[in-house]
């Protein structure tokens, strides 16, 4: 078997929904992800996301990303997760926790859904809100700068444990969110959280690291432009990348909505190598050297 | 069951780097080890190998304002249980998660998920989180008050409980390998005390006397039984303070050094909060004036550990420094120092006198004081019989031996969106 040529581009995979229905087959299921984001690395991606299913059973991301920190050194994994299901001080601390469980190979691609319950019980005028994905991004970057590792000392013999003083509270306080904390998970150098967001809710783009776009979208701003693209059957029968692969292109979030899905993430990976080829084997760090502004 | 088979049920609580607010000071003990995953999985690991009950992790939204002088709480626990059950089999993973701070069916989802991927070892202490610092981080100008979010996590648990139970008009969930996860409950106020009756199959207690237990005991029974629950389905496990010396001079001095290594500006601090006036450097020798006391009723913040200081200035008359020394610079619960016998003495004596179900251990500092726990004073609890040598079973639930009961409420509660 030859070692297929690994894209020019970053590919982040979407792995299968991940649910189960009893507890036999919620360790099989976190097995047959395991497997899904080893099949990703042994193809040269950048890094998997970890979709947050609806339905019955569905496994939470963050929980799951968890317990497949264990495997590391694998991919880094992002969690997919929506506004209206989290208040932003808990999905940035459990990211940062992540983060923390891996080396900084860690991340969430954020989807703006609207404003959480736990957000709209003190800010009942939010209720029904459509989008609240700027200032949720920009509080996710506060909070997750909020707590620099240095800040810990623990100096015995002086009895000072961490200095305040380096700590800086997110101070937020905007139309949708009251942030006022530092986050008590802190961060190393280089290590934080890889954010991705779709391009409506990413607004200026400045506190991601990538956006992403439809097939057919473009984006502006200092953030990459993650092109989605499904590997899918068409009405014809044959499996093929769908979306336009040829245009000008930071990366590609690819998903597999063929089975079996290795198979299909083999097939995609190949057309976008062919498409994009890479003269070596590129290791791609999703986070951008900007400091978030 | 015969009370010769009564077992005793024993937690962990990781409290980051020990309870004493000098914990992350001893010298045997890396001070920044509790920001370390190695440091959690570690006693986890530990834990397991003693055949303890469970883990089990404190927790807040929000960062501690001692910082500069203790380690706060730091790893999201979900996430971080979540990793101690892929680096385990056993042991039960406990985590604290807020009623006021998260939403019932996004946290019954994620602990019904992480039930699911450990075989079924969770319990949730459901906590409403007191103070403003972590009413800030979500919108709130202040602490929503007592009975609102004592009301709120009435019916928070109640609807998590539904959603575990399959209940109609609740997301479906991953099924539960033990039937549901454990509900753990750990506050002591008029109203923490009727949630423990209406929902908690574990508490956990802060009890300094055994009198204090058993009044508390029988306070809980009489919730549960107006609940329709019975007493026995209930396992109180008080927090035990352990500092283990292999002779008691040895104890005696590590219960000193412990002294010693509390910060002073931290000390006052903390004791300040928790009585509600200004504690200075000056005070220390004097005697803590009764009248200057609240009623703990009145007071805001948490009612149980004001309600324990109250009580020990109450019968004992320290000075603020005596005092200061009591509390060790923890929250205000027990503390038990001696040789593995006689911290065997002390957990035994509750027991039988069913003062306690077991207790959630909280060693001096950590890792090294849950070793000396686990090297130590199991055993002879094991040689006792009081203390299983084995798991019997893969669940927390059956570590616990808790039948599970049908949900209390027949229909999941609707949760008011603005509370």
């Amino acid at each position: 078997m030859t070692t297929p040529v690994p894209p020019a581009v970053p590919v982040i995979v979407r792995l299968p929904e991940p649910v189960a229905g009893s507890g036999q087959e919620a360790a099989a299921s976190v097995a047959a992800i395991a497997d899904a984001a080893a099949a990703a690395a042994a193809l040269g991606a950048a890094a998997v996301v970890i979709p947050a299913a609806r339905g019955a059973s569905a496994l939470e991301p963050t929980v799951l990303a968890g317990a497949l920190s264990l495997d590391h050194p694998g991919p880094a994994v992002l969690v997919e997760a929506r506004t209206s299901d989290h208040a932003p001080f808990n999905l940035a601390r459990r990211v940062q926790t992540l983060a923390r469980l891996t080396g900084g190979r860690a991340g969430l691609y954020l989807r703006d859904t609207g404003a959480d319950p736990v957000t709209v019980a003190s800010r009942p005028h939010l209720a029904g809100t459509a989008s609240v994905g700027g200032e949720y991004l920009g509080v996710l970057r506060r909070l997750w700068r909020s707590f620099p590792e240095e800040a810990l000392i623990g100096d015995r013999d002086a009895g000072v444990f961490a200095a305040p003083e380096l700590l800086a509270p997110a101070r937020h306080e905007g139309e949708a969110f009251g942030v006022a904390g530092a986050l008590n998970v802190p961060f190393a150098p280089g290590q934080q959280p890889v954010l991705l967001a779709d391009a409506d809710a990413a607004g200026d783009g400045a506190a991601v690291d990538g956006v992403v776009v439809e097939a057919d979208g473009a984006a502006s701003g200092p953030a990459r432009t993650y092109r989605a693209l499904a590997w899918r059957r068409s009405p014809d029968g044959e499996t093929r990348l769908e979306g336009d692969a040829t245009g000008a292109l930071d990366g590609v979030l690819l998903s597999i909505d063929v089975a079996p899905f290795a198979e299909g993430l083999a097939a995609a990976f190949a057309e976008i190598s062919a498409l994009a080829p890479a003269s070596a084997h590129t290791a791609h760090d999703l986070r951008l050297e900007t400091e978030y502004a | 069951m015969s009370e010769n088979e009564r077992k005793l049920h024993i937690n962990v609580n990781i409290l980051n780097a020990g309870i004493f607010g000098g914990s992350w000071r001893v010298p045997e003990n890396d001070p920044l080890s509790s920001y370390r995953l190695e440091h959690y999985t570690g006693i986890a690991k530990r834990a397991e190998a003693a055949k303890l009950d469970a883990v089990f992790l404190a927790d807040g939204p929000g960062l501690e304002p001692d910082l500069a002088y203790r380690p706060g709480n730091s790893f999201e626990p979900s996430v971080l249980l979540a990793r101690i059950a892929a680096e385990t089999e056993r042991i039960g993973l406990i985590g604290t998660f807020s009623s006021s701070y998260n939403d019932a069916d996004e946290l019954g989802a994620r602990l019904a998920t992480l039930d699911a991927i450990s075989g079924g070892r969770v319990g949730w202490n459901v906590v409403t989180t007191a103070g403003p610092a972590a009413a800030a981080n979500f919108g709130r100008d202040g602490e929503p008050e007592h009975g609102a979010r004592y009301a709120r996590a009435s019916d928070v648990t109640a609807r998590v409980i539904a959603q575990w139970a399959g209940l109609e008009g609740t997301p479906d969930v991953p099924r539960s390998p033990q039937g549901r996860p454990v509900v753990v409950q750990a506050g002591a106020s008029k109203d923490g005390t009727r949630l423990a009756g209406e929902h908690a199959e574990v508490i956990f207690t802060a009890a300094q006397t055994i009198d204090e237990a058993l009044a508390f005991r029988s306070a809980v029974d009489e919730h549960a039984v107006a609940f329709g629950r019975r007493p026995e389905h209930v396992a109180i496990l008080p927090g035990l303070s352990t500092v283990v010396g292999s002779t008691e001079e040895e104890a005696l001095d590590r219960r000193q050094l412990l002294d010693d290594l509390l910060p002073t500006p931290y000390a006052l601090r903390r004791l300040s909060a928790q009585l509600g006036f200004e504690v200075t450097e000056a005070d220390l020798e004097r005697k803590v004036p009764l009248d200057a006391l609240i009623p703990p009723e009145s007071a805001g913040g948490s009612q149980t550990f004001y309600r324990m200081v109250v009580g020990i200035i109450e019968r004992e008359r320290p000075t603020f420094r005596q005092l200061l020394r009591k509390l060790g610079g923890g929250a205000g619960h027990r503390i038990v120092v001696g040789t593995p016998e006689q911290i065997a003495d002390d957990i035994e004596r509750w027991f039988r006198y069913g003062a306690a179900d077991g207790f959630n251990v909280m060693p001096d500092a950590l890792p090294s004081g849950f070793d000396h726990f686990a090297d130590q004073v199991i055993p002879e609890l094991q040689r006792r019989g009081l203390f299983r040598t084995e798991y019997e079973g893969d669940t927390l639930r059956e570590h616990l031996g808790l039948p599970l009961q049908p949900p209390l409420r027949a229909a999941a509660p609707v949760l008011s969106p603005t509370w």
